[in-house]
């Protein structure tokens, strides 16, 4: 390994196995890829494939059978989910419904700030209502989650981690639950954000056209396996097998067909 | 994809450790240590007793006449108020649920009242039919099982998916055959539920038949009273008691292989049907009748418990009340309050524990947990209430209202269990994962997240407790003596000739559950608005 990739490479998931105790299935099989500063990686694959289990041992919400990660180089694997420096959004947003927007962003900060010392309550609350205006929602500051539209709740999600200054933000088909314009709007929102702050993504989608839009580079997952990882261009120049082709280039190639038919263009 | 987190395991296995052994030592221990106290003697003796085999026919065929009757007028209820867009449903399902608040000894007394030898429909129309027997019993049952069966089917009813009748309009089937192969389906099981639950409820009953069932008319609830209460004869008492236990099992098990319907199946559509101008007339008319037959009794026990004595002297009076209050009265009031409030509290906090550990923290721990927390609902009251004294009796607590608390919550907290265990059920299920990777501790989730949200449920858990507290006569007339007796059971040391005294117990009761439900309505709505 030389030192400029190792010096580049923010999360290394090396080898990881998973077998689910219930039903024996094998989740993941040696799963390894290195996710690079900066960078977002979309995992796309159907569900069933791994990507969320894959996800849930990223965070550190599940164990893996074996494997490891390595943040900046330091093992993470066996530290508990709040050690990792990194934020986690749903697709079921899975706000404090109890809360206002305001006190979901900054109850997790209140408590690391209480807890470190390291910031005053107003401090906090000043930061959060920045991110709310950043992200289009400060008017709701004091709403409660179930006043607001399921962009609007993403956004509040996405607020909430942010404002833990994450090393890496993970999402978990978080526009999976909207309808296409606030997706299209979601996706400005979280390139934005990775403009503005640097965060590594790691974005799981079963969405092709999603995950080209968005990504540096796609790692395509089939039942437990990697199938293929590269840049967009790469994947849809060279797909690594029959598999590639028609679940991602095949697919993209049907929607640029039916869009050139109703445009009257020849297929 | 389940949110189980793996933080600290051990802890997580030693709370559940130890909620399910507190479960255990409530509901099932004193249950296996009645079947070991019955010895052959026993079951010889209430075998070949005199009224063993009269009794228990006369159980199975009121029990089943009552109950073929609660299911149908439940079911009709039902359809009126899910099904048919009448007015005034609000205060339909307020009084159909009144006589849930009362104790089923006053039901029996109510008729009494009403039909009896010297009755109030006697004295005023002339109207007399002999009420002693199996009449009364049927009439009384029904009377207190009708609203419970009544709330399950109405329950069933409106979350029923109408997309479906919509299909089958679409597709032209006939009323009859759309009646045959799609409502009858999806209420076959719930019917058979409510059938059996009710039956349960029913034949272990001692209140109903204790107070119409005349001079020989036994039932296996009356002769367990007679042998546990009068003739001090626990083993016999238990014996009758297994008897009793077999329905009642025989019930949660068909309602468990029921309950395959999904929590998650989700319903695309509910509607209130556009019934014809005729069936709306006939919906008023049934639902009026059945109003009027729920406010019969509670009508004469307010009544009543304002005249001087009835039929003589007809002016108004508070004499009943002081009457009762100078006697012991006030003591059996403060106890049934303080009874129904700690286990009300006490309660309410169980299940709540106990359902986050079940719905929320899964493992296989937690299956043991969730059914350690509904075999109670396998456990008729009377059944619990003996196996009490037969592990209790040598021990300090015989005698204290602690122990009273202690069979009222085991004997109520699968209910509120399952309602809290429901609720934890559809709140998010990332949230423990979110908590996790913000750094919030999961006992700090709980307070802060979870609780708040479960304000309303936790409401509905306390007015369920109390006021089955407040109005049970079965486990507590067991464990109840001068000192810890809830005011419940005052109702069954009156005879005929101090009808007075029976309706201000009854009224009094009455009140304070409907206080206690209008409380309860207060904060849910309160909870709903913070939303």
């Amino acid at each position: 390994m030389d030192t400029l990739s190792m010096s580049n490479c923010k999360l290394s998931i090396q080898g990881i196995n998973k077998q689910y105790k219930n039903n024996k299935a094998i989740a993941l099989d040696n799963v390894s890829v290195d996710v690079m500063e900066g960078e977002f990686l979309s995992i796309l694959g159907p569900s069933g494939c791994g990507k969320t289990t894959l996800l849930r041992i990223i965070a550190g919400l599940l164990q893996p059978d074996s494997g490891k990660l390595l943040l900046d180089g330091k093992d993470i694997t066996d530290a508990p989910p709040a050690k990792r420096s990194l934020g986690i959004v749903f697709q079921n947003y899975a706000l404090f419904e109890n809360m206002t927007v305001l006190e979901n962003v900054t109850y997790a900060a209140y408590l690391k700030a209480k807890r470190e010392k390291s910031a005053t309550k107003e401090e906090i609350t000043a930061r959060a209502m920045e991110l709310l205006r950043e992200l289009g929602i400060a008017d709701y500051a004091k709403k409660y989650p179930a006043a607001l539209s399921g962009g609007q709740m993403q956004r509040v999600a996405i607020a909430r981690t942010l404002i833990l200054n994450p090393d890496i933000m993970l999402f978990d088909e978080p526009a999976s639950a909207l309808d296409v314009a606030t997706r299209l709007q979601l996706r400005t929102v979280i390139k934005d954000i990775q403009a503005k702050f640097g965060t590594t993504m790691i974005y799981i989608t079963h969405d092709q056209e999603e995950a080209f839009a968005m990504s540096d580079r796609i790692m395509v997952m089939e039942t437990a396996k990697i199938s293929q990882i590269g840049t967009p261009s790469e994947i849809v120049s060279a797909p690594a097998n029959d598999y590639v082709k028609s679940f991602v280039v095949d697919n993209l190639q049907t929607k640029i067909d039916s869009l050139n038919r109703a445009l009257g263009k020849s297929v | 994809m389940t949110a189980v987190v793996k933080k600290r395991p051990q802890s997580a296995w030693a709370v559940k450790s130890l909620v399910a052994a507190v479960l255990f030592c409530v509901v099932v221990l004193p249950i296996l240590a009645m079947f070991v106290q019955i010895t052959p003697g026993d079951i010889r003796d209430v075998v070949n007793g005199p009224n063993f085999g009269s009794a228990l026919w006369n159980s199975l065929r009121y029990t089943t006449i009552a109950t073929l009757i609660v299911v149908v007028l439940a079911y009709l209820l039902a359809l009126c108020t899910a099904r048919v867009d009448i007015k005034g449903k609000k205060i339909l399902n307020i009084i159909l649920i009144l006589p849930m608040l009362i104790p089923s000894i006053s039901h029996g007394m109510g008729l009494l009242i009403l039909f009896g030898q010297n009755g109030i429909l006697k004295n005023l129309i002339g109207w007399t039919f002999d009420i002693y027997g199996g009449t009364g019993i049927v009439l009384g049952s029904v009377m207190y099982a009708l609203p419970v069966a009544y709330i399950m089917l109405a329950d069933v009813l409106r979350y029923e998916d109408m997309s479906v009748y919509e299909a089958a309009e679409v597709l032209g089937l006939g009323k009859t055959r759309t009646f045959l192969r799609i409502s009858l389906p999806y209420l076959k099981k719930p019917l058979i539920a409510a059938a059996f639950s009710t039956f349960a409820m029913i034949v272990t009953d001692y209140g109903v038949p204790l107070m119409v069932s005349g001079t020989d008319n036994y039932t296996v609830s009356t002769l367990m009273y007679q042998a546990a209460i009068d003739q001090q004869k626990f083993g016999r008492g238990a014996v009758y008691g297994v008897i009793l236990l077999v329905p009642a099992i025989v019930a949660f098990v068909v309602d468990l292989l029921g309950k395959d319907r999904g929590e998650g199946s989700f319903v695309k559509k509910t509607r209130e049907g556009s019934a014809k101008p005729l069936s709306k007339v006939l919906a008023y008319a049934f639902c009026t009748l059945m109003s009027l037959f729920a406010l019969l009794p509670i009508a004469v026990f307010a009544f009543l418990s304002l005249v001087k004595r009835y039929p003589i002297d007809l002016s108004l009076t508070a004499d009943n009340f002081a009457y009762i209050f100078k006697g012991q009265g006030a003591t059996y009031l403060v106890n049934s309050l303080l009874i129904a409030l700690i286990t009300a509290s006490v309660g309410v906090t169980l299940g709540f524990i106990t359902a986050y550990l079940s719905a929320r923290m899964r493992s296989p721990l937690s299956r043991g947990l969730h059914l350690l927390a509904i075999s109670s609902m396998a456990i008729p009251g009377m059944v619990l209430g003996i196996s009490y004294v037969m592990t209790f009796a040598a021990t300090p607590l015989y005698g204290t209202l602690v122990i009273l608390v202690m069979v009222n919550t085991a004997h109520f907290i699968s209910s509120p269990y399952l309602m809290m265990y429901n609720s934890f059920g559809k709140m998010n299920q990332n949230l423990e994962a979110v908590g996790q990777t913000l750094g919030i501790g999961r006992v700090r989730m709980l307070l802060r997240v979870f609780l708040p949200q479960s304000v309303g449920t936790l409401a509905e858990m306390f007015s369920y407790l109390f006021v089955n507290s407040m109005m049970t006569i079965s486990a507590v007339s067991f464990l109840a003596n001068t000192q810890n007796k809830p005011i419940s059971l005052m109702i069954s040391q009156f005879n005929e000739h101090n009808n007075e005294y029976v309706a201000v117990v009854s009224i009094l009761i009455l009140i304070v559950n409907i206080a206690v439900k209008i409380a309860v309505e207060q904060v849910k709505s309160i909870a709903a608005r913070r939303k």
